[in-house]
C-alpha cells in the first residue's frame, strides 16, 4: 500500500484555482522531487498534505489513514494523527529564535509526545552530530548560518520520528556554496530510505537523488516518471521548455 | 513629600500589574472572529486613545456615580480605574503590534511539529511577542510614572499635589525642584529595572 495517496485534490485561493484535480501515490522509501515553475502549485500541494492549507475537494490518505475524503475533513484528532507522521522543512527554516538549538529540538518533543524518552538528550545530540552541528547545541539560531539553520530545522523535524519528510524549497534562500551542505544532509536521509517529497529548483539534485519526478504546471501534474524519463525523454512540450530554460 | 512618593509608586505598581495582563486580554479579544466583540474592542481603544486621560479621570470620579449602576469610587480608586482602562488600551495596541511582527512561519512550524494552539501561544508566540513589545512597553511605563501626577486634579495626594501644597504653604519653589528630583529618581530606578528585563528576553548568543 502506498504511504501517501492523493486523489482528485482541488484547491483554490479565492477565484484562483491553484490545484486542479491532482492525483498521485508515493511508495514507502521513495524520494520524490516536485519540479515546476513558480506558481505551479508545488508548495501548496505540500502544504495541503500536512494540513497547513485546507483543500476544497479530493482525498488524502497517509499510511492508509484518510484524513480528508472527498473534501470532507475527519475529526481533528484523526487529522493530527495522520499529519504527525510527516515532518516539514520550510524555505525560511522557521526555527524558534527565542530558544537555543537544543531547546528547538527538544521542546516540541516534550510538549507533544506523551511518553518522553529519557534519552532525549542522547537522541538530539546524536542527530546534531550527524549533521555536523554538535558544537552548536547551546547557541541561539541568530548565530547560525543559513545552511546551519536549515540542518537544525531538518533535525528538529526528525526528532518527532516522522515516516515522511516534506521539504518546501529547502535551499531556495541559501547561496550555492551553502546549498551543498543541506543537500548532503538530505542525501543522507534518502540513503536511509526516508520517504521524502521535495519541492525544489535544484534540478541536478533531483536528478541524482530522486526516484521519481513530478513535473507540475498550472496546478496539474503534467508529467511524472523516473529522472531518466523526465530529463531525457520528456513527453510534454511544457516540460521540455522548462527543462531547457533551467539548464 | 515622601508620602506623596508612596502614592505615586502605589498607583504605578497597581496600574502596571493590572493593565498589562488586561491589555493582553484586550488584544486577544480583538482577534476573535466574533464581530460584535471586535467592534466593542475597537470602540474602547478609540475612546481611550482619543480622549485626554484627565477627562477620563474626571469621568470616572464625577460622572460614573450618577449613571447606572451608580458606582461610587473614592479618589484613589477612581484614579486607578481611569488609569488602568487608559493604559490597558495602549498596552493592547503595543501587543497587537508585537503579534503582527511575528512571522506566520512560527505558528506553521509549531503546527507541523504537533503543538496545539494553546501550546503554540504559550511557548512560541507570547515569548516572542514580549520581546518585540518590550521597548514600547518600557516607554509607556516611563510615561505612566509622570502621568500619575494627573491624579492631583481629583485631590489625590501624590508627589505633585504635595509639592503644590508645600509651595503655597512655605512660599518657596523648592518643593517643585524636589518633586522633579523625585520623579527623576523613580524613573532612573525604573529604567535600570526595564533594562534588566530586556536583557533577560534578548535571545542571542552574541554579546551585545
Amino acid at each position: 500500500m502506498s504511504i501517501i495517496q492523493v486523489s482528485h485534490l482541488k484547491k483554490s485561493f479565492g477565484n484562483l484555482q491553484v490545484l486542479k484535480d491532482v492525483s498521485f501515490n508515493v511508495e514507502k522509501g521513495d524520494v520524490i522531487a516536485i519540479l515546476g515553475s513558480s506558481g505551479s502549485g508545488k508548495s501548496t500541494l505540500l502544504r495541503c498534505l500536512i494540513d497547513l492549507e485546507k483543500i476544497d475537494d479530493g482525498t488524502i490518505a497517509i499510511d492508509g489513514e484518510k484524513f480528508v475524503e472527498n473534501g470532507k475533513y475527519m475529526p481533528a484528532s484523526v487529522v493530527k494523527n495522520a499529519t504527525l507522521k510527516m515532518g516539514m522543512v520550510f524555505q525560511h527554516f522557521n526555527l524558534f529564535p527565542h530558544m537555543s538549538v537544543i531547546k528547538n529540538l527538544e521542546k516540541p518533543v516534550k510538549l507533544v509526545k506523551k511518553d518522553i524518552n529519557i534519552n532525549l538528550r542522547e537522541k538530539s545530540m546524536a542527530l546534531l552530530a550527524k549533521v555536523g552541528l554538535a558544537d552548536k547545541a547551546e547557541v541561539y539560531p541568530d548565530s547560525l548560518s543559513g545552511g546551519q539553520k536549515q540542518r537544525v530545522a531538518i533535525v528538529r523535524a526528525l526528532m518527532m520520528n516522522p515516516e515522511i519528510m516534506l521539504f518546501d524549497e529547502p535551499t531556495s534562500s541559501l547561496d550555492p556554496e551553502i546549498t551543498k551542505e543541506v543537500l548532503y544532509t538530505m542525501k543522507q536521509l534518502a540513503e536511509e530510505k526516508m520517504t521524502m517529497l521535495i519541492v525544489t529548483h535544484e534540478i541536478g539534485f533531483a536528478k541524482e537523488v530522486a526516484a521519481k519526478i513530478l513535473f507540475m504546471s498550472d496546478g496539474e501534474i503534467l508529467e511524472s516518471g523516473t529522472p531518466d524519463e523526465i530529463f531525457n525523454n520528456p513527453k510534454n512540450e511544457r516540460t521540455k521548455l522548462f527543462l531547457n530554460n533551467s539548464y | 513629600m515622601l508620602d506623596g512618593a508612596k502614592i505615586t509608586v502605589l498607583i504605578f505598581v497597581v496600574v502596571i500589574t493590572v493593565s498589562i495582563p488586561l491589555g493582553f486580554i484586550v488584544t486577544l479579544l480583538g482577534k476573535t472572529p466574533y464581530k460584535p466583540v471586535t467592534w466593542l474592542i475597537n470602540i474602547y481603544i478609540t475612546v481611550m486613545r482619543g480622549t485626554p486621560l484627565i477627562l477620563q479621570i474626571f469621568f470616572v470620579y464625577f460622572v460614573v456615580p450618577h449613571i447606572p449602576p451608580y458606582i461610587t469610587f473614592d479618589r484613589i480608586n477612581a484614579a486607578l480605574v481611569a488609569f488602568i482602562l487608559n493604559y490597558a488600551a495602549y498596552f493592547a495596541e503595543i501587543f497587537r503590534g508585537g503579534l503582527l511582527a511575528i512571522d506566520k512561519g512560527q505558528s506553521e512550524a509549531a503546527k507541523v511539529l504537533g503543538l496545539n494552539k494553546l501550546q503554540t501561544y504559550i511557548h512560541i508566540i507570547i515569548p516572542q511577542m514580549i520581546r518585540v513589545s518590550l521597548p514600547s512597553l518600557s516607554n509607556e511605563a516611563i510615561t505612566l510614572v509622570k502621568d500619575t501626577s494627573l491624579v492631583y486634579v481629583i485631590g489625590v495626594a501624590e508627589i505633585s499635589y504635595v509639592a503644590k501644597t508645600a509651595v503655597s504653604k512655605h512660599v518657596s519653589i523648592m518643593p517643585f525642584v524636589m518633586a522633579g528630583i523625585l520623579y527623576l529618581l523613580l524613573i532612573l530606578i525604573l529604567t535600570v529595572v526595564l533594562r534588566l528585563i530586556e536583557k533577560k528576553f534578548r535571545y542571542t548568543s552574541k554579546s551585545l
